[in-house]
């Protein structure tokens, strides 16, 4: 036992101790918003070169590390591309007749949101893909509640919007409720993250959910018609009179450079 | 002087490098450097770079600002009290007591992080803790090893000229 090394360095971990808890105290208050915008003003660009880096590095390891199996997987895909191929011939003739018949009756596309692009400076820590943080804040027009998303993609939600940066709630997150509908059954549920991954819960018994399926939002406060994911494992639980799905968002975060916040629709 | 501006440096860059791992999992740099320089007895050094390097980090995920600092001085507080009692003299009392730390950074971190955000309710992160606890604490022997060494290099002593 040594008291003096212990009356020393208590007395600095009881400072150190107070500044942290003041920090934190004054994060509740609200005073350090200042300084998440001036902070994220100014490290912004390093940190998402630094980011961009590491997913790099990450890449390029992982690509040496599977090229025995890319040769496999490319070959299924060059199979797969042509069956899409073919699947997009049939969707154009599909669009012409829609346009056909749109004209016809005189409705219009309404699909003229406006939309800010916006840099992706970093994912969430802890492994739990929670939130992003983006270059685009109140200066730009955003404001909380605003949803972000990438082609019909739906990415997630504006929790904090700071004067050049937002924090952004991603669909994968524990808090997340979006109200969605499966696209082919019209069984409706709700979609929130999990561990396991995005799931589906609260479908109705006699609902159907097939793997596969399209799942689109479908609420008033934000667009419908937004893919979240695609049905990849439906799970049922015989003394519930729900069941649900996992779904797989078709994206990952790490490859994405922007995304568009929704300003209006 | 020379130290002060070498802390800072030092946290500055451990904040962005540990932004940048954000999107690996397991990884707390800050935590993984605080504690070396508290193995390496420079624990005022390993305090303020905890406290700060903690606050920049919380400041770039825009979320929680203090916690990662105070996560981390709980956790060095506890590799503190075990040095200041004799029981970390041993090179397996080190590994041991590290770990320790390390587990009781990551539940403080949980702990607040679960009073301010509910993040982690209804979440059982065991086996992320035990992984994340078990990569950090490697990455602490290897950062108090560079350290020893350019200790070795630059002093001639156990203590490291900052």
């Amino acid at each position: 036992m040594d008291p003096d090394y212990l009356k020393t360095n208590g007395i600095r971990l009881a400072v150190a101790l107070m500044t942290g808890i003041l920090l934190i105290l004054s994060d509740g208050m609200g005073w350090i918003d200042p300084v998440y915008s001036a902070g994220n003003y100014i490290v912004a660009p390093i940190a998402y070169w630094s980011n961009r880096t590491v997913v790099g590095v990450e890449n390029a390891v992982g690509t040496v590390l599977q090229i025995g199996t890319l040769r496999s997987e490319n070959a299924e895909l060059v199979v797969e591309n042509s069956k899409l191929r073919a699947e997009l011939g049939r969707f154009r003739e599909t669009e012409r007749e829609n346009d056909i018949l749109r004209s016809q009756l005189g409705i219009e596309l309404t699909k003229d949101w406006k939309l800010k692009r916006s840099r992706i400076l970093g994912l969430d820590t802890y492994g739990i893909a929670e939130h992003v943080i983006i270059d685009t804040g109140s200066d730009d027009g955003v404001s909380v509640g605003d949803v972000v998303i990438l082609g019909d993609l739906l990415i997630g939600e504006i929790r904090e919007a700071y004067a050049s940066t937002s924090k952004v709630r991603l669909v994968s997150n524990q808090n997340s409720n979006i109200f969605v509908i499966d696209q082919n059954t019209r069984a409706k549920g709700l979609v929130r993250g999990s561990l396991e991954g995005v799931v589906m819960e609260d479908v109705l018994e006699n609902e159907q959910l097939n793997v596969g399926d399209v799942i689109i939002t479908w609420e008033d406060d934000i667009p419908g018609g937004l893919v979240v994911g695609t049905v990849s494992e439906v799970v049922e639980v015989p003394t519930s009179s729900t069941k649900k799905a996992f779904l797989e968002t078709g994206f990952s975060l790490e490859d994405i450079d922007y995304v568009f916040v929704v300003l209006e629709f | 002087m020379r130290t002060v501006i070498a802390i800072i440096a030092g946290a500055m860059v451990a904040a962005l490098l540990n932004f940048a791992l954000s999107s690996q999992d397991y990884v707390n740099l800050i935590w993984v450097v605080g504690l070396a320089l508290v193995i390496a007895d420079l624990e005022l050094a390993g305090i303020v770079f905890l406290v700060l390097a903690g606050f920049l980090f919380d400041v770039m995920v825009l979320g929680n600002v203090g916690v990662t600092s105070v996560s981390g001085v709980i956790g060095a507080g506890v590799y503190i009290l075990a040095k200041g009692s004799g029981v970390t003299d041993r090179a397996w009392q080190k590994v041991l007591w590290v770990l320790v730390a390390l587990m009781v950074c990551f539940g403080a971190d949980a702990v607040l992080e679960t009073l301010l955000s509910e993040r982690y309710l209804g979440i059982d992160l065991t086996g992320y803790w035990i992984r994340s606890v078990a990569v950090n604490a490697v990455l602490v022997g290897i950062v108090y090893s560079v350290i020893q060494g350019y200790s070795r290099r630059v002093g001639g002593s156990t203590s490291v000229k900052l």
